[in-house]
């Protein structure tokens, strides 16, 4: 009797340990894939928005009109996260911003960098470690003429077995000078999950 | 008899004939386009050459049965904007009385034939209704784009 009482104990522990010491898998995913793993927004929701925004803001007639002949130049302002959950709203315009830079469409400058550039400047300038004919002018910068807003809103909807999140988001660019409002799209976006009848 | 020693062939060729309706078909190719079905679980590529910058030639490949597939192309266009950039679209129909998910991407190409900002070509997502057909747009990251592909395909959530 105590002969097999070890025996089912050793086989117990033999089989904890392997359970213990089982592999954690680890793979590299395609970030470009757009499987839905959460109805909260993740990276291939940005991917959606940023395609669609980039993709209307390079080929509509009002864009296309200011882009033929020359490069506008473009500030992007803070984008308003109101949704229920917390998203980095600045992500979303960054790649937004870099993808239609490299269009070679429009040029941007930059809210975030500029006490950085300022202060760059100043050491230039006032510290007298720099060669003075190497230093960049002062008071040489461009005025940006159109400023890029945006929001992005969710509404969530649930019940015993679904969840459903919609979410919006909207982007305008303003032209700074007449404060008329020149191009505007939206991208709504919605994603369900749906528990099983029978389960938890 | 003869008849059950007929029935493991016929089943053999029944297997056979199936599996080939399975397989990929050959490519559809007009003078600006080709369309390749590589079949369900593989999906539908087709591959544009803009350096002509007149229409897609697209008869063939909209009239396509796009065997073995749920959905199909029922049409094909390029528009080139002022500012140089080229946009496709193209609509997509739903074969099925039942809802179909497909994913969608773009890719753009040079002259050179290398391709324009890899990272920007995502899978993106549009679903159709039993028979409904919707549009897909795809826009040209440069004004440098003289090719494309549209890769399509159906997709099962929860698979």
């Amino acid at each position: 009797m105590k002969t097999a009482f070890r025996f089912i104990v050793c086989i117990l522990m033999f089989f904890g340990a392997a359970c213990a010491s089982a592999p954690v898998t680890v793979t590299y995913e395609d970030p470009g894939s757009a499987q839905p793993l959460t109805t909260n927004f993740t990276f291939s929701d940005l991917n959606t928005i940023a395609s669609a925004m980039v993709d209307d803001m390079l080929s509509h007639p009002a864009t296309v009109e200011m882009t033929a002949k020359r490069r506008p130049l473009i500030v992007i302002s803070d984008v308003m996260n109101e949704t229920d959950q917390h998203v980095d709203t600045k992500s979303i315009t960054d790649t937004i911003r870099t993808q239609v830079l490299r269009s070679g469409k429009f040029r941007f400058t930059d809210i975030d960098t500029r006490r950085k550039r300022a202060e760059e400047l100043e050491y230039q300038h006032e510290s007298g470690m720099v060669k003075e004919s190497t230093a960049a002018a002062r008071g040489q910068e461009i005025g940006a003429e159109y400023m890029v807003t945006g929001r992005l809103v969710s509404y969530v909807v649930r019940t015993n077995r679904i969840i459903r999140k919609d979410y919006k988001f909207t982007m305008e660019l303003h032209n700074i000078q007449t404060g008329v409002i020149e191009w505007a799209n939206e991208k709504p976006l919605s994603k369900q999950q749906k528990r099983p009848m029978v389960g938890l | 008899m003869k008849c059950l020693n007929r029935t493991p062939c016929s089943i053999l060729m029944l297997l056979t004939i199936t599996l080939l309706g399975c397989a990929a078909v050959k490519p559809i190719t007009t003078y600006n386009v080709v369309l390749y079905n590589h079949g369900r679980d593989s999906g539908v590529e087709i591959r544009g050459d803009l350096r002509s910058g007149v229409p897609l030639d697209v008869g063939r490949i909209v009239n396509d049965e796009f065997k073995g597939c749920a959905f199909r192309i029922t049409d094909l266009r390029n528009n080139k904007a002022q500012n140089g950039i080229w946009k496709i679209q193209s609509t997509i129909f739903n074969k099925n009385s039942g809802t179909l998910n497909i994913q969608y991407r773009f890719s753009w190409f040079d002259e050179n034939g290398m391709e324009i900002d890899p990272n920007t070509s995502v899978w993106l997502t549009q679903q159709l209704y039993g028979k409904d057909s919707k549009t897909v747009t795809g826009v040209a990251r440069s004004s440098r784009a003289s090719a494309f592909k549209i890769f399509l395909r159906e997709i099962e959530y929860g698979s």
